[in-house]
């Protein structure tokens, strides 16, 4: 029925036509290979007719030859669109060129267009902006900007709207008027498909990415009032393990890109700040200063790191200045942090520490024959108080505070961005703390057309202290909860007892005065500059060279004073001791690029890169330690009588070719080829250089025609990756054995001695990684829903690492190649807009799924690690996920007589002790019962960001979590030692004493020689440690200003960080882990570290 | 243009970069200096093995044994665990065991690297020679250290380069020993010193009195002994210019190290920072509360096995004859009083005939290693005995013994008797010279091997087994009275497991 009249209405348009202006005015042209468009323009300028169509529709960048005399304009329309689905009709001078599918009414609409309008599009920089749509809204009338922006379309009427669209701005519309000029600038569009992305050396639309990566910009995390970026990252990005595991103030999160793992060569992904790869982390940075971070996760996105790229790369960029109005921020807020109580460690108070005590004497009188008689201060449990917890001695309530001032402005010459920043982060673990200043400076300018020059400099000062044995171990943290909870850490009159000696235990220093009166404190100075120049040498291609430079220096001062010299084991007074620290180190980098960027045909856009750089590291360390001071009254080293010098000095270089050639044709098909040739000074001669190719591509199947039906569908892409990627993490000299000094003493004076400290390979090469991707992108209701899914599969092979070999040898280890990995993962990321009115709510989920398993290790498969009954918790071994728990299985405790005589027994087995599973059951519980007695991998890590909104007020919620990993509690091993030399859990109570009185199963008897097995590693201490955790909740409020000169806007708000923690874990803290995610031994254990704290926080934005 | 500098600049020696501050294996082992420092290396080694004896050859024999402290039931169970004869694959995985192979191993890895590049090197024959026979001994002598504490073992006798071969079988005991003799023999047919004056400035160094003594003890152990070149060798040891030293405490005190009486001495020396000090003296002091008022400056020696190990019984004190001037040389008593399980020092006793007052507690302690005051806490000037020239008569005696030749043997036991303010004897057999060598040589690591040697050990240590779970009721208890059965097994040790789990071609010793 529509279609009938349709033929109707152009078939009377069409007489009418055909009487006037089309018949009488003829044409010659001679155009070879122009544009459609160009054609058409050219009749305009030629005649009267004027043309209105949808450039969407018409493909007015097509190429023709058009070679005619005196023809018709029918007679070139009707050669112009020949074989094509494009219909005309002409009313008097207006011809409309519509496909066969449009709509009669949208047709007819565009014949009525009758008023002209001219202007120009520039972009929010003032750049003129080409090939702009412009289109009469509800009709097929359109047309596209020319190379200085400009256009010319005619309406039909003053109430047209023209709608200006391109891709990575926003689209917009314009009520005509009256107006005959419109100028329009368009914004840059921020949506998550259009935006630009960083990636490796250069950028690309987002919707042109081939590779898997994640990408975040910082305003969307403004509020997070975190000394570190790394802790705003947490639960953000999908195949991203971020976890605090240290706690320390502004300490370094460990980061584990798609469960990457070396042995040796460490886990850390490299970090690349705007375009200098670092070797230091991101502690230095302030979070104010970046501007956004890109997470690139498979080879085709690393791989021109080459050699440094399997852990993944973590690309930050720091904020730029901007062409336009100067902007100022100024941000302050002021945080309380406390440790929740959660997780604290459940151990006995006095009264009941005492009672324990009496009970291990007597039963030592009753079954072992002791003559130790019961201690005076245990006798009578009933007259102890509840004593001291000494964990809480240890810990205090923490202020924060942060401020920063950032500026950013631009002029069409040079453009500039400031940031300074100072932190100062108490820590909740007392005498701790972490103070920062840093300040960056971004300049551009542009000399001319054609030649850019750009200055980056940045410094940071920072000073922090963190006693030893704080940060990941148990030395202070975890002994102080084992001490005798009957001593005080302060006398009644108000002094402090330096030492204890309790019956039975080992000596210690007053952990509280260790704390309290060690000086430790470290001062880092780090200052980069990056200097650049980029010169356009014809249309699309540039040259760009740059010179980085780093330079840093770390000094540390340790005093530790007579009175708190010592450990557990050792109380103080022992003698004062002291040291001094530097290092220095210094990086260059000189990079070359050469980028050639073109649009050919219309349809090709063609992006190459090829570039060299050589980078080069030195540094110098040197310690002082001094000894035999004569009093506690000065502690720089000066002042002590020996002092002993040590040094070092150490560096590497790295040469590099690198080359990328980015193709797409029609937006629609993407192929990316990508290499780079590493050479590095730290491999063996025999194996110096390697080369670390791959190839990528996409389809962007929501462009296919026969894809336009599903409207609901606005973007759906298909990608597919395979690369190589290497591991140079292995320090500096591997593969040389060096000699090393052992002394030895000749009838009382000192002869030099050296031995071999290793086995050198000087046929040490790259540990790669091989891995592929495939990938979909898929955005719904124009984009309000957008679903982004990866599997990948990697494989690392010549691992480097120490294999175990033969004491027999002589060595322990040998540095080997032989070895490999093999990692696979799902990834899925959901972004939804689910309110969109004034009320709005958006939700970002994202959840990975890793798996991992070891296939080779060494020439004898020998497994890594489990060997040792105590402090060696995890095994490696072919055919099993990595890092697994190996241990015994804790199987209660031989409660009667008759159990104990009928099950398998260990050697130091008797009634009542522990029982350990005869997994092998071959009647004997000994070593050849140990196995695989738990996961640290977890099934699955997810995060959860929902964003709120309504009139002035924004909420945000960040959640993030684990799911099916398991937990070692290490801490077991102590605070369940029932030697009576430590404070024990409160279960320790019902231990088994008697067949009389045997408790409730779970605790053996304290009788010794028979303790000790339970004690070795075993599955009781194991956990499962899923957990999801509140990382950050704000509360935030605009207040609404008027128009004024001075501010323009003012924020409050109101957060809190690490809110809450759901898990069945009973430790402290569910993401820790001794050695973070790096490295295989004490991955997933609890060695007590720093703990997690708790922040409240209220700040401000002011905008000028 | 500005590229192609950078480029220029980057070829070459850019990515060629060696370590700045420390020596290479390339670089080293060419010089007679070089050779020279190796070798010195190569005798760190033996303080590991003094250290390790302490618990593996003393405290598991007749002599001492350690006082239980409750705090200390943690992994210092590996150092109780041979004196109990309880220990096992677990206790020999850790502590003391694990350690004696490692440490044997690591240095004659060392003495291999010498082996293997001497020939090569820049030296001198004559410098060739002398380094060789040096490491020869060296090797021969951890050999002989492994065999004895782990029967047949892996023969390593050359510089590992590679994974390639590390992943070998045991040898034979047999195998083992041909080694160690043809590494000895080479040694001395090398030519190796013989120290002319005392104290010899080369103290400390391989001589070939050292040599001659370890060829002895070679001999005289291994399953088929060589009496007849053991006597030779230790004939030889009087011919050369060792003597007795007139006083027998004076052996022992820092003042005299490597006087005439020392063959081969395990070197030490306490100057503050250069960590060349000895650690006996601690370890062998009872823990004590109050030890700056014992030993001259405080410290804590609870923890580990920083003290109270290696403690003579009441037994070995009223073992020494009358009159035995060794007793008050050897062992003393520490007489303090306890707070529960912590001991504080009062004074020092004489050991013979002690009784303690009522209200009071005490501790045996050996004496030879205690020299107070001390400068630094934990730390000790001490020197260590391998071969003392009471040593070569008293092994002497055993030899003649062995052949059947007792008399021959007496005056040499009787010059070691003199010494001790003892009277002369007439008769002498196996027995009589073993318990000489007990009182002699007490506290030396000794006892252990000059027990299993002399085939005595079955006897004696069941007895002395069933004194210590008399006297210490605790020890019935622990392992069910598993505590003290000699058997055979129990000759050497178990070898640590994660060389059996990492090395599938090796094989336990029966009965761990």
């Amino acid at each position: 029925m529509r279609y009938m009249l349709l033929f109707l209405l152009i078939g009377t348009l069409q007489s009418f036509a055909e009487l006037s202006y089309s018949q009488t005015t003829k044409f010659s042209l001679n155009m070879e290979n122009a544009t459609v468009q160009s054609v058409l323009s050219t009749i305009e300028q030629k005649s009267d007719f004027y043309f209105t169509y949808n450039v969407k529709e018409i493909n007015a960048t097509r190429m023709v030859s058009v070679n005619v005399k005196n023809k018709t304009v029918t007679e070139i329309l009707n050669s112009l669109f020949a074989n094509s689905d494009i219909h005309y009709v002409i009313s008097d001078k207006h011809i409309v060129l519509y496909r066969e599918d449009t709509k009669a009414i949208e047709v007819v609409s565009a014949l009525q267009q009758v008023k002209k309008i001219v202007g120009a599009v520039t972009d929010a920089q003032g750049e003129p902006v080409a090939g702009v749509n412009v289109v009469e809204k509800g009709t097929t009338n359109g047309t596209i900007t020319d190379a200085a922006g400009k256009y010319t379309i005619n309406v039909s009427s003053n109430n047209s709207t023209l709608e200006y669209s391109f891709i990575g701005l926003t689209t917009q519309a314009i009520k005509v008027g009256n107006q005959t000029s419109i100028n329009v600038i368009l914004k840059d569009n921020t949506t998550a498909l259009n935006e630009v992305v960083v990636v490796a050396y250069g950028t690309q639309k987002a919707r042109s990415v081939t590779g898997a990566m994640s990408k975040i910009n910082t305003d969307e995390l403004n509020d997070m009032p975190v000394s570190n970026i790394t802790q705003k990252l947490q639960g953000k990005f999908s195949g991203v393990q971020i976890l605090n595991n240290s706690g320390e103030p502004n300490g370094n999160l460990s980061i584990r890109i798609r469960g990457q793992a070396s042995i040796n060569g460490g886990n850390t992904p490299l970090v690349v700040i705007d375009g200098f790869p670092t070797s230091s982390g991101l502690e230095s940075l302030s979070p104010d200063e970046i501007e956004s971070i890109s997470i690139l996760k498979d080879a085709a996105s690393t791989t021109l790191y080459g050699s440094r790229a399997a852990n993944g790369v973590i690309l930050v960029t720091t904020k730029q200045g901007k062409k336009g109005k100067t902007n100022i921020t100024l941000t302050a807020n002021y945080g309380i942090e406390s440790v929740s109580s959660r997780g604290m460690p459940d151990v006995m108070n006095a009264q009941e520490f005492a009672q324990f005590k009496k009970e291990y004497y007597e039963d030592a009188q009753k079954y072992e024959g002791s003559k130790t008689a019961v201690p005076s201060i245990y006798a009578n449990p009933s007259s102890v108080q509840e004593g001291t917890d000494w964990y809480k001695v240890l810990l205090r309530t923490a202020h924060s505070q942060n401020y920063n001032l950032g500026l950013q402005t631009g002029t069409d010459v040079v453009k500039a961005a400031v940031n300074v920043n100072y932190n100062d982060t108490e820590d909740t673990v007392i005498n701790s703390y972490s103070k920062r200043l840093s300040v960056r400076s971004n300049n551009e300018f542009k000399a001319s057309d054609r030649i850019t020059f750009g200055l980056n400099l940045s410094g940071s000062y920072i000073k922090e202290q963190v006693q030893d044995g704080l940060g990941i171990d148990r030395q202070i943290i975890g002994s102080a909860f084992l001490m005798d909870p009957q001593l005080k850490y302060k006398n009644d009159d108000g002094t402090y007892p330096i030492s204890f000696n309790q019956p039975g235990m080992f000596g210690n220093p007053n952990w509280y005065l260790v704390l309290r009166d060690r000086e430790n404190p470290k001062k880092r100075i780090r200052g980069t500059a990056t200097g650049y120049a980029e010169i356009k040498i014809i249309d699309g291609l540039k040259y760009r060279i740059s010179g980085n430079g780093d330079v840093g220096n770390v000094s540390q001062e340790r005093w530790v004073p007579s009175w708190v010299s010592g450990a557990m084991f050792s109380a103080p007074p022992n003698p004062a001791y002291g040291s001094y620290y530097t290092y220095n180190y210094y990086t260059w980098l000189v990079e070359n690029m050469l980028t050639y960027k073109k649009t050919f045909l219309g349809v090709h856009d063609v992006d190459v890169l090829l570039g060299y750089s050589a980078q080069r590291s030195n540094d110098i360390s040197s310690t002082i330690n001094a000894s035999d001071y004569a009093d506690d009254a000065v502690g720089f080293f000066n002042a002590a009588t020996t002092k002993v010098g040590s040094g070092d000095k150490s560096a590497w270089s790295m040469a590099s070719w690198l080359a990328r050639l980015n193709y797409e044709y029609k937006n629609k098909y993407i192929l990316s080829l990508s290499f780079r040739r590493d050479g590095c000074s730290r491999f063996g001669s025999n194996a110096r250089w390697a080369n670390f190719p791959s190839v990528s591509g996409g389809w962007v199947m929501s462009e296919e025609n026969f894809m336009k039906k599903y409207e609901d569908i606005s973007f759906l892409k298909l990608r597919a990756s395979w690369g190589k990627v290497g591991n140079n993490n292995i320090g500096n000299y591997p593969s040389i054995a060096s000699v090393s000094t052992a002394n030895y003493v000749n009838n009382g004076a000192i002869i030099a001695g050296r031995q071999l400290s290793g086995i050198g390979n000087s046929d040490l090469t790259w540990e790669t990684t091989k891995s592929w991707d495939i990938g979909l992108d898929l955005g719904l209701f124009n984009d309000r829903v957008y679903f982004m899914y990866d599997y990948y599969h990697k494989k690392t092979n010549g691992l480097l690492y120490q294999i175990d070999i033969p004491y027999s040898s002589g060595f322990s280890s040998i540095q080997s190649n032989i070895g490999e990995f093999h990692f696979w993962g799902h990834e899925f990321t959901l972004q939804t807009k689910n309110m969109t009115g004034k009320f709005k709510w958006s939700t970002d989920f994202n959840i990975s799924f890793d798996r991992n398993k070891a296939v080779k290790l060494g020439t004898n498969d020998t497994p890594i690690g489990g060997y040792n009954n105590q402090v060696d918790y995890n095994r490696t071994a072919v055919g099993q996920p990595l890092g697994m728990f190996y241990g015994y299985v804790y199987d209660g405790v031989y409660m009667t007589q008759q159990e104990y005589d009928s099950q398998p027994k260990h050697a130091s087995s008797t009634v009542g002790t522990v029982r350990m599973k005869d997994v092998n059951n071959d009647g004997v519980i000994d070593s050849k019962d140990k196995t695989y007695i738990g996961n640290p991998n977890p099934d699955f890590i997810y995060g959860i960001t929902n964003n709120f909104s309504w009139n002035n007020f924004d909420a945000s919620l960040v959640i993030a979590g684990s799911v099916g990993n398991d937990i070692l509690d290490g801490t077991y091993e102590w605070t369940e030692n029932i030697d009576g030399v430590f404070n024990v859990r409160k279960c320790v109570a019902d231990r088994w004493r008697s067949l009389e009185n045997p408790g409730k199963g779970e605790i053996p008897r304290t009788m010794s020689g028979t303790t000790e097995l339970f004690r070795f590693t075993n599955s009781r201490w194991v956990f499962d440690g899923s957990y999801l955790m509140v990382k950050n909740l704000t509360l935030g409020y605009t207040i609404p200003l008027k128009h004024n000169s001075y501010v323009k806007s003012i924020r409050l708000y109101v957060t809190g960080q690490n809110l809450l923690t759901w898990t069945k874990y009973p430790g402290m803290n569910p993401e820790v882990s001794r050695s973070g995610t790096s490295g295989l031994s004490y991955y997933g254990v609890d060695h007590t570290s720093y703990p997690v704290s708790r922040v409240y926080t209220a700040g401000l934005n002011v905008s000028f | 243009m500005l590229g192609g500098l950078v480029l220029s600049s980057c070829s070459g020696s850019f990515l060629e970069l060696y370590p700045q501050t420390s020596v290479t294996s390339g670089s080293f082992y060419k010089t007679a200096d070089q050779f020279e420092q190796a070798v010195n290396a190569s005798y760190t080694g033996l303080r590991s093995i003094v250290s390790d004896g302490m618990f593996m050859d003393e405290q598991r024999s007749d002599n001492a044994f350690y006082t239980i402290y409750y705090g200390d039931r943690g992994p210092y169970s590996a150092y109780e665990k041979p004196a109990l004869f309880i220990d096992d694959e677990v206790s020999a995985n850790a502590g003391c065991i694990r350690d004696r192979w490692t440490v044997d191993y690591s240095n004659i890895a060392k003495l291999n690297t010498i082996l293997d590049r001497a020939d090569a090197s820049e030296m001198s024959d004559a410098d060739k020679a002398s380094y060789k026979a040096e490491a020869l001994f060296l090797r021969a002598f951890y050999y002989f250290d492994l065999v004895k504490c782990f029967g047949g073992v892996p023969l390593t006798l050359h510089e590992v380069t590679s994974a390639e071969g590390v992943f070998l079988e045991r040898s034979s005991l047999e195998q083992c020993y041909t080694q160690i003799l043809d590494d000895v023999n080479n040694a001395i047919s090398l030519g190796l010193p013989i120290p002319a004056k005392f104290p010899d400035e080369n103290g400390g160094h391989a001589t070939m009195g050292a040599a001659k003594m370890l060829r002895a003890y070679v001999n005289m152990t291994k399953p088929s002994p060589d009496y007849s070149t053991a006597e030779s060798d230790l004939k030889a040891i009087t011919q050369m210019n060792y003597g007795l030293l007139s006083d027998y405490a004076s052996c022992f005190d820092p003042k005299n190290k490597n006087m005439k009486e020392t063959i081969f001495e395990v070197q030490y020396t306490e100057d503050g920072s250069s960590n060349q000090y000895s650690t006996f003296a601690w370890r062998l002091a009872p823990k004590c509360s109050n030890l700056v008022d014992m030993m001259g400056i405080g410290g804590s020696n609870y923890a580990s096995t920083s003290g109270g190990w290696v403690v003579p019984t009441k037994r070995m004190v009223d073992s020494y004859e009358e009159g035995d001037l060794r007793l008050p040389a050897s062992i003393i008593v520490v007489e303090g009083h306890s707070e529960g399980d912590n001991f504080y020092y009062e004074k020092l006793v004489d050991a013979k005939n002690y009784t303690c007052p009522t209200g009071k507690d005490y501790r045996y302690m050996v004496k030879k290693y205690y020299h107070p005051p001390y400068t630094y806490s934990l730390r000790s000037n001490e020197n260590f005995p391998i071969y003392r020239y009471a040593g070569t008569l008293l092994l002497l005696s055993e030899c003649l013994v062995q052949e059947g030749k007792a008399s021959e043997a007496l005056p040499y036991i009787n010059q070691v008797r003199a010494r001790a303010g003892l009277k002369q004897l007439s008769s002498c057999s196996l027995a009589v010279v073993s318990n000489e060598m007990k009182h002699e040589l007490a506290f030396e690591n000794q006892r252990w091997s000059d027990l299993k040697r002399t085939g005595l050990v079955k006897s004696v240590m069941t007895e002395y087994g069933n004194y210590i779970k008399e006297q210490y009721p605790w020890v019935k208890s622990t392992n069910n009275d598993g505590c003290f059965k000699i058997d055979d097994f129990r000759m050497i040790y178990a070898i640590p497991t994660r060389e059996l789990e990492i090395n599938n071609k090796l094989t336990q010793n029966p009965g761990y």
